[in-house]
């Protein structure tokens, strides 16, 4: 029910819209007020959400760089002949090395299987080439087995002492078809890793003659090729996680004798071992802080309290540093642990205009030379500023998937920090609007808000890597960390949770 | 337009007249009314992505304004209040008294009044709140918002029918 009074309307009618003259010097001061780094965070808080999700888009668009990175190099479906199984056994027999492509090619299904059974004419050659690629290189056909009427890949790495070079020799199998127009192989590219053997990547039947580091292929072969172009590529094949050498075969063509022992080549039975390696790094952080309210909360005006908090708290940077043990798997899958121990900053500025002091005052009276004392309440204005600190010792768990080219290492990281404890220090306004310690085991109000332990962190990170040495990279590490929990107790009727947008450097040292 | 410095102050030039007007009647003095009037303008520009298009732009802004201005206040302030009314006359005051007055005046009177009162003076009189709301906006209870109104009508009362007086 509304009181009515005549005289309220007539205020309201004079007052409502009362205007004054505009307050132009005031403009200046808000402005000033605002600055950049202040509009910055602002944006930053409106759009934390966007923000959030667009680094997450980076780090997948990061993992798939890092796929895609690693598998550019797409080599041409790879001509085979049939009956790998028995042209093995043959080679088997004749104790050359073979390394049969059946598991493989069975799983692709490709379709040239059938038609290649029929129609192909066979022919297994050798090509060699020298190593040494500042020398013109020296090809030629060493042999051609016509005995095998199917031709399995196989590769194999000889050495050839009398001239002191590594001579690889790789088979080129040609499949017969009647409408050939190309005959020779007009293009080999070589990879140029640092291995002692050349690898063939690409072969492609071309009718030209080779320009550069060209392999001619004897006619009677050429003649009888495939027009489609074909390649061998022996470490694509060998990198395949699906390729898989039947062990009797294996222990039979891989005999220690013609066994290389170039690192570059494919060795079937050496299986690699996990690595490891340990991280030392310090991050820069940048803070944000996200008050709401807890299920049981009791207050009046939840909103003006988080109000009044985030108007007497501005984040700040905060650091953090660990240490942490890495196991890395011969799939490039990673697991880390260790250490991390960070800081969140925070300043804490409060003003209270209407704030009222007690002073007792020492009155000595001249004539009696007595002392008393006397009380005088004095109004003014109340500034407080302090720094607050959150400590935190967390144990990180984290899976991380690296690869590497050349000297550049380029990874994610993803995982939870499990929290040991969080200390913190400074000072918060109360429920009631008080300023109070929070100090970690102090006795006053704003102490009790908090917990001792947080329970755990999300993780991620993109992690860039360069090798300084082959046992020490340097690590540059963008990182998010967003806190599940709160750090106020359950009972507090606020939720105060950080997410932390970090760039960590560091050394990892490889073993 | 929330980072779009020009827009803002055109923003505030247009509204910044009208909002210290509304400042005024909380404040004591024009300082005050002027601090009030900075607070707001920032979390004005701070919130701007917050505004719906679903009512009016100036009441959201005066809304932030007035927020502003009970936030400056603590609580305590008036619930703690204590104004020996008890010495006052209750002499009767024609409404048309109110409007001999000017504005300036008014404002004037108003701001002499203690804060509590002037506050929910304010906002029930001229903003339009009920008791219920304004116990909900201050913390208070409900009743306590009755009683400080019709105090502050008294006072307020008193303080006219002295300037009359005065001057006659």
């Amino acid at each position: 029910m509304k009181d009515t009074y005549h005289s309220d309307d007539i205020l309201r009618g004079k007052l409502q819209d009362y205007s004054v003259e505009t307050p132009l010097h005031l403009w200046d001061k808000i402005d000033q007020k605002r600055s950049f780094s202040y509009k910055v965070k602002n944006q930053l808080k409106i759009h934390k959400v966007k923000i959030s999700l667009a680094l997450l888009l980076l780090l997948l668009l990061g993992s798939w760089g890092i796929y895609h990175f690693t598998h550019t190099t797409q080599y041409p479906e790879i001509a085979f002949t049939p009956s790998i199984q028995a042209a093995a056994s043959q080679n088997l027999n004749k104790g050359t090395s073979v390394a049969t492509l059946a598991n493989d090619l069975q799983s692709k299904k490709t379709p040239l299987t059938s038609s290649v059974n029929e129609k192909s004419v066979a022919l297994n050659e050798m090509v060699t080439s020298e190593k040494d690629t500042k020398k013109p290189a020296q090809q030629s056909v060493t042999s051609i087995d016509k005995n095998i009427n199917v031709d399995p890949l196989e590769q194999k790495n000889l050495i050839d002492k009398n001239q002191n070079t590594v001579v690889e020799k790789a088979p080129i199998s040609v499949l017969a078809k009647s409408d050939s127009s190309h005959k020779k192989i007009t293009k080999v590219e070589k990879t140029s890793q640092k291995s002692t053997s050349q690898v063939f990547n690409e072969v492609v039947l071309n009718t030209e003659q080779p320009k550069k580091n060209g392999f001619i292929a004897p006619k009677n072969v050429l003649a009888q090729s495939t027009p489609k172009p074909f390649a061998f590529t022996p470490n694509s094949i060998l990198n395949r996680k699906d390729f898989v050498i039947p062990n009797e075969q294996l222990s039979l063509s891989l005999d220690t004798k013609t066994r290389p022992f170039d690192r570059g080549c494919a060795d079937f039975n050496r299986k690699e071992k996990a690595r490891f390696s340990v991280d030392a790094f310090t991050t820069l952080d940048y803070n944000t802080k996200f008050l709401g309210t807890q299920n049981n909360n009791t207050l009046e005006e939840p909103d003006n309290y988080i109000q009044q908090r985030e108007n007497t708290e501005t984040s700040r940077y905060g650091w953090g540093a660990g240490a942490r043990v890495s196991v890395i798997f011969p799939v490039n899958v990673s697991l880390r642990t260790g250490l991390f121990y960070s800081q969140i900053h925070e300043r804490f500025n409060y003003e209270d205009t209407m704030a009222n002091r007690t002073i007792i005052v020492t009155v000595i009276d001249d004539a009696t030379q007595t002392e008393s004392s006397d009380t005088v309440s004095q109004a003014g204005t109340r500034v407080m500023e302090s720094f607050n600190y959150y400590r935190m010792l967390d144990i990180p768990l984290l899976v991380g998937y690296t690869m590497h080219r050349g000297n550049m290492k380029i990874g994610i990281n993803g995982g939870v920090l499990f929290n040991i404890f969080m200390k913190q220090k400074g000072h918060i306004l109360t429920t009631t609007y008080q300023p109070s310690r929070i100090n970690t085991n102090g006795i006053e109000e704003a102490t009790s808000y908090f917990q001792e332990t947080i329970g755990f962190q999300l993780y991620g990170s993109l992690e860039l890597g360069y090798a300084i040495n082959d046992r020490m990279d340097f690590i540059l590490e963008p990182n998010i960390r967003h806190m599940v929990n709160s750090v106020t107790q359950f009972n507090h009727p606020i939720s105060q949770r950080y997410t932390t947008y970090g760039l960590a450097t560091g050394l990892r040292f490889n073993f | 337009m929330r980072e779009d410095r020009q827009s803002q102050q055109l923003l505030f030039q247009r509204y910044a007249g009208k909002m210290l007007g509304v400042c005024m009647r909380y404040a004591r003095n024009r300082q005050e009314a002027e601090d009030i009037l900075q607070d707001g303008f920032i979390k004005v520009f701070d919130n701007m992505h917050r505004f719906r298009f679903e009512g009016s732009f100036e009441g959201w802004i005066r809304r932030i304004m007035i927020n502003t201005a009970l936030k400056s206040f603590k609580k305590k302030s008036f619930k703690n209040e204590q104004i020996g009314l008890e010495n006052y006359q209750e002499d009767s005051c024609e409404p048309d008294i109110y409007s001999q007055l000017s504005e300036q005046e008014l404002l004037k009177i108003i701001g002499e009044l203690p804060d509590g009162y002037r506050v929910v003076f304010n906002l029930y009189v001229i903003e339009g709140y009920s008791h219920k709301e304004i116990g909900e906006l201050l913390g208070i209870q409900e009743s306590t918002s009755r009683s400080q109104l019709t105090k502050a009508r008294k006072l307020l009362q008193q303080k006219i029918l002295g300037i009359f007086k005065s001057a006659i």
